[in-house]
């Protein structure tokens, strides 16, 4: 541990990142959420080795700029080597220099789109290969062939409407449009993209669009007159957090592919969401967000039970092959990657912004984010799985 | 010069990589960087004597010290070259540049970086390799087209034709022996040689 000083050796200090406004504002704030949970449990239980964790946490605003100043101050003036923190690629890649400069050790809870690897991350969210892949076929086979591609104009939606391309296509459907908007795009330019879309009327759109935009682009897509149920909104990102935004009527019929949903209906998922409930309130959604950031400090705890210190190679090689029993079921660090093993599904909104999980695989699939022995057009849906 | 990014990444799947270099933390992290990037890898210290032939990447360490220079160097037909060093003063540099390498990393050796030097140098050696032969058919082309001239001129003066007559005639051989005009050519060069050294024709 960097720095540390005598009166703080009675804790183990660690730093949280997560930002609680912004445009990324609703989805960072359940990472925040899930971990403080996760802290909490952890510190309640009598902590780690008898120390208590202790938290020192910042608002980066959604602004990857502001990112990399707070993760500076965390691991200089804070002393602090540990990081939760990060959603997006772009405030990943704005800490990452200073964390692999001062040997610290990120856990990032996300999904994201792959190609990366540091030693001093730790990824916990989905690589493309347990995302993209299954939806793809999904999409192709239950909906149609025709695929819009939609994206927030930065590297995630970039390279994942890449990987969406190449999987269409490897299933015999066809891109029939693929269009960017800014960041913090205005009403005016998702506008037209939703009428882009009406025009074209493909079978299904691919929307990578994040953050408040998304929400504007689901609700102008309802409103013009588009209907999930014959031509669904297919996404990453979108969940429960979100949809409650949106409003979930607006939304009934969208499909998202991830880890987890707040439906699961696992033993360890009504733990989870039993406590989250009790400590955060009973009408706050829970989402991979949230469950995701959650299981990674326990991950984490678990690690530094073994090691004992949080001197980041030990931390590390102590979390090589870690596994637990996460909200969303069994999930494992992977040794050769450091990235995790987790269980793809599809699911669809209901009516009360809940999700029916329409297909999962039958157990955890090895993260591989270089997509380097993921064939493109493998099978993932069987005959027989179309509902769970 | 740009096959689709698809392509090059997945020819990454079957790449055969040679890693020549120290068994040691550096070592293995570049040997599990390409593991995970997909290629197929091994690694051997110190440098062989020869190159396996069943491998088309190489990875290899510029030593500063005076061991002979390395066995692997870009040469025609031979795998992509990605040179490492750790240091860059002007022993290494020219090192460096001896090798032709097609790209290079830099000690200490980190994950970032691996993929990208790897894709950029194999897209200009299979670059490279394809202006080479375009050179050389070039070059042939050239040559072909000099001597066709020279043999034409000759015609015009033992037949007293014109240029065009003379290519003409020229064009007909070819065809009726099935070869190429430049082959024709240098036939009737080769044969004005001897003929003039042997005092039947004049020289020129």
């Amino acid at each position: 541990m960097v720095g540390s000083a005598a009166s703080q050796s009675d804790t183990w200090r660690v730093g949280v990142l997560f930002s609680r406004t912004g445009l990324t504002a609703v989805t960072e704030t359940e990472h925040f959420l899930g971990t403080a949970l996760a802290i909490q449990e952890i510190n309640q239980a009598g902590g780690i080795l008898g120390r208590e964790l202790e938290v020192v946490a910042y608002d980066p605003e959604s602004d990857p700029a502001t990112y990399r100043r707070l993760a500076d101050r965390l691991l200089t003036d804070d002393g602090i080597s540990v990081i939760f923190g990060c959603s997006s690629s772009a405030e990943r890649k704005a800490i990452l220099p200073a964390i692999e400069r001062r040997n610290g050790l990120l856990w990032y809870p996300s999904l994201y789109e792959g190609f990366e690897y540091s030693p001093n991350v730790i990824y916990t969210g989905a690589s493309p290969n347990q995302t993209s892949f299954p939806l793809a076929e999904y999409l192709v086979r239950n909906h149609g062939r025709r695929v819009f591609l939609v994206g927030s104009d930065y590297i995630y939606p970039r390279e994942s409407n890449r990987i969406m391309r190449d999987l269409v296509d490897s299933y015999g459907g066809k891109i029939v449009d693929e269009v960017y908007a800014p960041m913090a795009a205005p009403e005016s330019h998702l506008r037209d993209i939703v009428a882009r879309v009406k025009d074209l009327a493909p079978d299904v759109v691919f929307s990578t669009v994040v953050g408040r935009s998304a929400q504007t682009f689901y609700q102008l897509y309802r409103k013009a007159g588009l209907d999930p149920a014959s031509m669904p909104i297919a996404s990453l990102t979108m969940a429960e957090g979100e949809v409650r935004e949106i409003g979930a009527a607006l939304c009934e019929g969208h499909i998202t592919a991830a880890t987890y949903f707040g439906s699961l209906q696992g033993a360890s998922n009504r733990r989870f969401t039993d406590n989250f409930r009790r400590t955060f309130g009973s009408d706050r959604p829970i989402s991979m967000w949230s469950a995701g950031a959650y299981a990674q400090v326990h991950l984490f705890a678990l690690a530094l039970e073994r090691a004992g210190s949080l001197d980041t190679q030990r931390l590390v090689e102590a979390a090589l092959g870690l596994s637990f029993e996460a909200p969303e079921g069994a999930i494992q660090i992977d040794p050769d990657n450091n990235h995790t093993w987790l269980t793809p599904r599809i699911g669809r909104v209901r009516s009360d912004g809940g999700f029916d999980v329409v297909w999962e695989a039958k157990a955890a699939v090895k993260p591989d984010p270089y997509l380097a022995v993921s064939p493109l057009g493998g099978r993932w849906i069987g005959e027989e799985a179309y509902v769970v | 010069m740009k096959p689709g990014i698809r392509r090059l990444i997945e020819e990454l799947r079957g790449a055969r990589v040679l890693v020549v270099h120290p068994r040691d933390a550096e070592g293995d992290a570049l040997l599990d960087q390409l593991k995970r990037i997909g290629c197929n890898v091994r690694g051997i210290w110190p440098p062989p004597v020869e190159l396996p032939n069943d491998v088309d990447t190489v990875f290899h360490l510029v030593e500063t010290a005076e061991t002979p220079a390395f066995i692997a160097s870009a040469s025609e037909g031979g795998p992509t070259f990605v040179a490492i060093v750790d240091y860059e003063n002007p022993t290494v540099l020219r090192r460096l540049l001896d090798s032709n390498a097609h790209g290079v990393i830099n000690k200490p050796i980190r994950p970032f970086g691996i993929l990208s030097s790897l894709v950029l140098a194999r897209s200009m050696h299979g670059y490279t390799r394809r202006l080479e032969s375009k050179v050389q058919k070039l070059e042939e082309t050239l040559k072909a087209r000099r001597d066709v001239d020279k043999a034409v001129k000759i015609l015009v003066t033992l037949k007293r034709v014109s240029e065009a007559e003379a290519y003409e005639l020229i064009r007909s051989q070819a065809t009726q022996k099935r070869l190429s005009m430049a082959q024709v050519a240098t036939t009737i060069i080769g044969a004005q040689d001897v003929m003039a050294g042997l005092g039947l024709i004049d020289e020129r």
